[in-house]
């Protein structure tokens, strides 16, 4: 993907042309990121293609309080999916699950579904670092998820988490002692 | 691109194109955020959008929920107590005129509501949602949602209330009780 998203966006005009220009290019610098986002979390390919539209059709709805100036869209869209996921966990554990899946297979074509899936397969490794990180705290999964396999950097990661710089910083640093001491233990 | 993100960005033009039109037409930033966001057609379809909850870190979880259904209706949840300011901030944002209270008004009246689906239970509003149709709400009015009290089953028979009040009633913002920020926040 390109770092048009770390340039950022911006409503120059009022024109529709425009604005969907500017979405799109935020959309294609971002989907793939935000689709791996949700393929480290899910198995069902149809499950990752509903969180990654949801995670899409609520940033255009936010697209107009989206201030460039305030920080990128890539960690602003990851910020996103992370509610979209907490949201569908939430919904799951009520058993509200169900009803979305069904609503959802028929919809996606075959040829989606083995594109998705192997997307899925691509993120063994992620998915293994994820579960390498359960020993950390919920901030430092998150720390480390978006640094090391989403290619924010700390200044974004931070943005896109709600925690100060010098927080996420030191908190980063800490997840990755821990994740080292780990892996020298199992040696 | 892969076919699944070009095909989704197809949906999402085909289907929310409009609201991008809709964004950019507005003059005034605070107004550019849309009433409606539907789901995608790529799945989701018998949920709902969910238009905000409160999350502080992207496990954290969250204090309430305010969906938008697809059939018009809009769905209430409070997952903690915490989350009853935001949720009604965010019935607010929608122009939705119903307000989560602990205790209705004493000029308030209970509300025979066929699309009202309390689910409450016990004092705390926590665990509770309600549906409602916004549509459905007379002029001049505005619903007050309620955890269940004791004796009273609610409309639906499951045991919450919804009360039917002057929407000019002097009503105190919701605050979260002390010791719960409400945002969920985790380190």
């Amino acid at each position: 993907m390109s770092t048009l998203a770390s340039v950022g966006v911006a409503m120059r005009d009022g024109s529709r042309d425009s604005v969907l220009a500017e979405f799109e290019q935020v959309y294609r610098s971002n989907v793939g990121g935000v689709t791996a986002y949700f393929a480290r979390r899910c198995a069902d390919p149809q499950t990752v293609a509903d969180l990654t539209s949801e995670t899409i059709v609520r940033a255009a709805g936010a697209f107009g309080s989206f201030d460039p100036g305030r920080g990128a869209a890539r960690p602003w869209l990851f910020g996103i999916a992370a509610h979209v996921y907490a949201q569908y966990c939430a919904q799951a554990a009520n058993g509200r699950d169900a009803a979305l899946r069904l609503a959802g297979l028929a919809d996606l074509p075959v040829d989606e579904i083995d594109e998705l899936a192997g997307k899925i397969d691509a993120q063994r490794a992620g998915r293994e670092l994820i579960e390498r990180c359960a020993q950390l705290s919920a901030l430092e999964q998150a720390a480390v998820e978006l640094v090391d396999l989403d290619g924010l950097t700390p200044k974004e990661a931070a943005a896109a988490l709600g925690v100060p710089r010098g927080v996420l910083r030191k908190r980063l640093s800490r997840a990755h002692a821990r994740l080292r001491k780990g892996n020298h233990g199992d040696e | 691109m892969s076919k699944f993100e070009d095909h989704l960005w197809q949906e999402f033009v085909r289907e929310h194109g409009h609201n991008l039109a809709q964004m950019c037409r507005s003059a005034a930033r605070p107004t550019l955020r849309p009433r409606v966001v539907a789901a995608s057609g790529l799945g989701l379809a018998g949920v709902g959008v969910a238009l905000a909850l409160v999350l502080g870190a992207a496990t954290a979880a969250p204090a309430f929920a305010v969906t938008r259904n697809h059939d018009g209706t809009v769905t209430v949840e409070i997952l903690r107590s915490a989350g009853v300011a935001g949720a009604n901030a965010e019935l607010r944002q929608l122009g939705v005129r119903a307000e989560v209270m602990s205790k209705a008004p004493a000029a308030c009246q209970t509300y025979a509501f066929e699309q009202v689906a309390p689910t409450t239970g016990g004092h705390q509003i926590a665990n509770a949602h309600w549906t409602i149709d916004p549509r459905t709400i007379p002029a001049g009015r505005r619903l007050v949602l309620t955890p269940a009290s004791e004796g009273n089953s609610g409309n639906s028979g499951s045991g919450g209330q919804v009360y039917n009040c002057p929407d000019n009633f002097p009503y105190r913002p919701s605050s979260p009780p002390s010791g719960d920020s409400g945002n969920g926040g985790s380190s």
